[in-house]
């Protein structure tokens, strides 16, 4: 008989990986004080001192109306997005494409910084604003702004699963309601629609559970006027009360997560039926393009718009910031202009080694958890063991757990368990905890990759001799080697732009660029803050380049 | 003792039984055919034997070992079988040379480099693939993967060969060569081979003896002869060869022959279990051969003609009478709009 053990005991050590953090938050929510302290006792006060703090109930509101706009607007224009690109003859669509992918992998801190430096007072648009019409009619600090700003840079997911959804349905469907008279819009709304409906809703839960998660926008854009978040909140008691108050951050990451899990549950619910519900229309279709006529550059127009919004307006802002040394109504850039700001990343010990880290962390650090994905992915390989369905519910834990809060954990157990408690300010601590926060994400493509090899394959080796060692070495990992490349560089990426995760796990010697980005921005260091932002978007605009030329497919 | 046996297998997906105590055995250097309709369960109990499947009951050993026995929970794991096993997608890995693929199953048993090279040479030199050790899968024609997959679970010396509808992919013509090419090599080789099948005629060309398969137990187990001659069930003797079925009422029976009425037609064929006058009867008629006979002679029917049709070597007719049609063969063509048609006692079966 073959043996299971040690698919058993990879799910076990993945169990507990997931669990202890969830199980150490549960406990921790329960106590007076920190868990390691000896004054800390049970209670359950804690619930009731959050539940009472207006603080907690304006973070709740302003988190969910951020969450509930960002639905309301990028799903619509997400859908719409998708299908311009899939369905249409807008013209610009092969370059377009790529451009859609920016704001989906560039730092939120990148972007909020971008936002201040371009229409905040006295950025760049505000000023020529100003000095052309007058006084600027908008206020980046204010809600409505946050709310756009959140909703336009999450237009990008929708319209992954829309368009994915779209490529599917086949285009005679419209073809045939066109011949029988329908006009092009009525037949997008009548024939097409109801057919990628699910993947719609799909990503309106996928973009409202992004919307409790959000942490680096709000913090930049809100902050100012002391409008938090539930993540900014919880960001809040670290600081706030003299000294970290864990039992309230914990009672906090609770609450989140109550609202998180079940939409993650609810996501994968529908995902699976959406699924089933494609699959009857089979495979890609060559589809023939609805011509827009004198309306395709329209489409285009708006299409620019949103891309200048969310890509060239931050962006520009950032990189003309950080070419000079100060910026305001009266300054001429010829005064101003520098390369210092670029001269300090090199200088500056701390941004140097931020830099380096960030590169060694999203490289070797990337390839690190693809191995431990790529172990899990095997052990629950065609494994038809009840423990290996456990893990595939197990794995919506990390998922419903903002970066911020998995890097909070990390940071808890390292301190917890004496033998990890002098590497709690390392960059293994940084990365066990990125390798927890994209644990599902990293698992589901090493998991698709390893089921594109044929089963027949695989057995083969099996009846030629090869035990399930050689079988993984021999047949799955080269056959799935493409897959899994295609991960290794989606880790980097979002490694690179990680920077919720570390705030809390931040140390001497382990800077990123993400946290150092979060802690110049904490320091008013907007000079480096701005080249360090966009060295950060370089590096991941050199990723983006590269898998678009190896080939690999962003919207996984 | 036979190479491989194996003895009453039990299986089910779920809650559906799929194998309901299949058994057979096959003896060194013979071909066994696991033959049956599609879904009757043929190439689960060929995975099952490799061990690609587990069955809750039942006993398979190879070369008098057991390597599965489901009373005393003992099931070897398909790498420690050593069985070859051809699979019906050929299962060639794709990054892999022919020469690679063939060798595989050497290197894991730590052979020496030189004697692979001699081995794998040899394997691939009686298959006539000499040229072609370099190549990858997706370079070959369907023919020549065809005969990578065999060489590869050639190459380690199974005792016991096991294939799935290894000539289905093939075209037609390719087909038959296979076949016989297939045939004599096993034969050669002094191996025990089991291949499934859906097809008759590819059973009865390459097997010494056919196991028929029908819904997960075996309708008969024999040699071809056996099975097309002495069919002992309404399942065997219509699923072989190509057949007129009918139903009616038994109205005479002795002597190991009986004669059935239906509406009308009356036949009389050898009896394939006791059947007794009165009771209900189906009776199976060989298509190939009926024909038309001169008037007065024994098992014939008047019959009516309606259509004829010119197939190049002979000429097709469908005769008619009542509700029953027939199609008779004949070698030139027929002038006479009714005559008397044959069909003869040997070739019918009456269950
Ligand atoms: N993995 C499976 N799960 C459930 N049922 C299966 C599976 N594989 C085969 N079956 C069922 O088992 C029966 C026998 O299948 P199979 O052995 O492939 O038949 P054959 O090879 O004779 O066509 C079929 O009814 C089939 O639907
Ligand atoms: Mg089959």
């Amino acid at each position: 008989m073959r043996s299971d053990l040690w698919r058993n005991n990879i799910v076990l050590l993945t169990a507990l990986f997931i669990l202890a953090p969830v199980g150490l938050i549960l406990w921790q929510s329960f106590l007076t004080d920190a868990f390691f302290s000896a004054r800390a006792n049970p209670t359950a006060d804690t619930y009731s001192f959050v539940l009472s703090d207006p603080g907690f109930w304006d973070a709740l509101q302003n988190t969910v109306i951020l969450s509930a706009g960002m639905v309301v607007i990028a799903v619509p224009l997400g859908s719409l997005l998708a299908f311009l690109m899939v369905r249409t003859d807008m013209p610009g669509r092969r370059w377009i494409e790529p451009a859609i992918f920016l704001p989906l992998f560039m730092s939120p801190m990148v972007l909020a910084f971008g936002y201040i430096v371009s229409i905040g007072p006295s950025g760049f648009w505000s000023t020529w604003w100003q000095q052309t019409f007058g006084a600027p009619f908008w206020n980046v600090y204010s809600m409505p702004m946050l709310v756009l700003v959140v909703a336009l840079t999450h237009v990008p997911h929708v319209y992954i699963y829309v368009a994915t959804a779209l490529r599917t349905v086949p285009s005679d469907l419209e073809e045939a309601a066109r011949v029988a008279g329908g006009a092009p819009l009525t037949v997008a709304m009548k024939v097409t629609l109801p057919l990628v409906w699910p993947s719609i809703a799909v990503s309106a839960v996928l973009v409202a559970f992004l919307g409790f998660e959000l942490f680096g926008l709000p913090y930049v854009l809100g902050d100012q006027d002391g409008r938090l978040v539930l993540a900014t909140y919880l960001y809040k008691f670290n600081t706030l009360l003299g000294r970290p108050a864990y039992q309230l951050m914990a009672v906090v990451v609770i609450f989140i997560m109550l609202v998180t899990l079940p939409l993650v549950m609810l996501q994968r619910r529908m995902l699976r039926s959406a699924q089933r519900y494609s699959t009857i229309g089979g495979k890609a279709t060559r589809s023939h393009a609805v011509p827009l006529g004198p309306w395709k550059w329209v489409a285009l127009a708006g299409v620019m718009i949103w891309l200048y919004a969310v890509v060239l307006l931050p962006l520009s802002g950032v990189a003309l910031r950080s070419f000079v040394t100060t910026w305001g109504p009266l300054v001429a850039i010829r005064d101003v202009l520098t390369f210092d700001n670029y001269h300090k990343l090199a200088d500056l010990p701390l941004i140097r080694r931020s830099i380096v880290n960030t590169l060694l962390l999203a490289f070797v650090g990337g390839f690190a958890s693809l191995c431990v994905y790529a172990l899990i992915g095997l052990a629950s390989h065609r494994s038809q063991a009840k423990s290996t369905r456990v893990l595939d519910f197990l794995v919506l834990l990390p998922r419903a757990m903002p970066g911020i809060v998995a890097g909070l954990v990390v940071f808890w157990i390292f301190l917890f368990v004496p033998f990890l408690k002098p590497w709690v300010a390392s960059l293994v601590a940084m990365w066990v905890a990125y390798t927890l926060v994209w644990l599902p994400f990293g698992l589901r493509l090493v998991s698709n990759s390893f089921g594109q090899v044929g089963r027949e394959l695989e057995e083969a080796a099996y009846v030629t001799g090869a035990g399930q060692a050689r079988v993984a070495r021999d047949v799955i990992l080269p056959l799935a080697k493409h897959g899994l490349l295609a991960a290794w560089l989606l880790a980097f990426l979002l490694y690179a732009r990680e920077y919720s995760t570390g705030i809390f796990l931040m140390g001497q010697g382990n800077e990123v660029m993400g946290t150092m980005l979060v802690s110049l921005w904490n320091g008013g260091n907007i000079d480096v803050a701005s080249s360090l932002a966009v060295v950060n978007t370089l590096v991941i605009a050199g990723g983006i380049a590269l898998a678009l030329r190896l080939g690999v497919r962003l919207d996984a | 003792m036979p190479e491989l046996v194996v003895e009453n297998i039990h299986l089910k997906y779920g809650a559906v039984e799929v194998l309901k105590g299949a058994s057979f055995a096959v003896e060194k250097g013979q071909i066994a055919a696991l033959l049956g309709p599609s879904g009757s369960g043929k190439t689960t109990l060929l995975r099952t034997v490799a061990g690609l499947e587990r069955a809750y009951k039942g006993r398979v050993s190879v070369s008098g070992k057991e390597v599965f026995d489901g009373s005393r929970n003992l099931d070897l794991p398909a790498e420690k079988r050593g069985l070859g096993f051809v699979f019906q997608s050929y299962a060639l890995w794709p990054n892999r040379t022919v020469f690679d693929n063939v060798a595989y199953g050497l290197r894991l048993r730590k052979v020496a480099d030189a004697e692979v090279r001699r081995k794998v040479g040899q394997v691939l030199e009686v298959l006539g693939l000499g040229h072609l050790h370099e190549r990858y899968p997706s370079q070959l024609s369907g023919g020549q993967q065809q005969r990578v997959a065999i060489a590869r679970s050639l190459a380690y010396d199974p005792a016991v060969l096991l294939l799935d509808e290894p000539l289905s992919n093939l075209d037609a013509k390719l087909r038959d060569e296979a076949r016989a090419f297939l045939k004599e090599l096993i034969t050669r080789e002094e191996r025990a081979a089991v291949i499934v099948t859906h097809d008759q005629i590819e059973a009865l060309a390459i097997a010494d003896t056919i196991v028929l398969l029908n819904g997960g137990v075996i309708a008969q187990e024999g040699s071809p002869e056996d099975l097309y001659n002495r069919p002992t069930t309404l399942f065997t003797a219509d699923f072989i060869g190509n057949n007129v079925r009918l139903a009616g009422k038994v109205i005479a029976a002795g002597d190991g022959f009986a004669t059935l009425d239906c509406d009308g037609l009356q036949v009389t064929g050898r009896m394939g279990q006791p059947v007794t006058v009165g009771q209900g009867g189906t009776a199976i008629c060989r298509m190939d051969k009926l024909g038309l006979a001169v008037p007065g002679e024994r098992d014939t029917v008047e019959m009516h003609r309606t259509t004829t049709m010119f197939l190049g070597e002979k000429w097709e007719h469908v005769y008619r009478i009542g509700n029953h049609s027939l199609r008779v063969l004949t070698d030139s063509a027929v002038g006479d709009a009714t005559s008397p048609i044959r069909i003869p006692r040997e070739s019918v079966w009456i269950f």
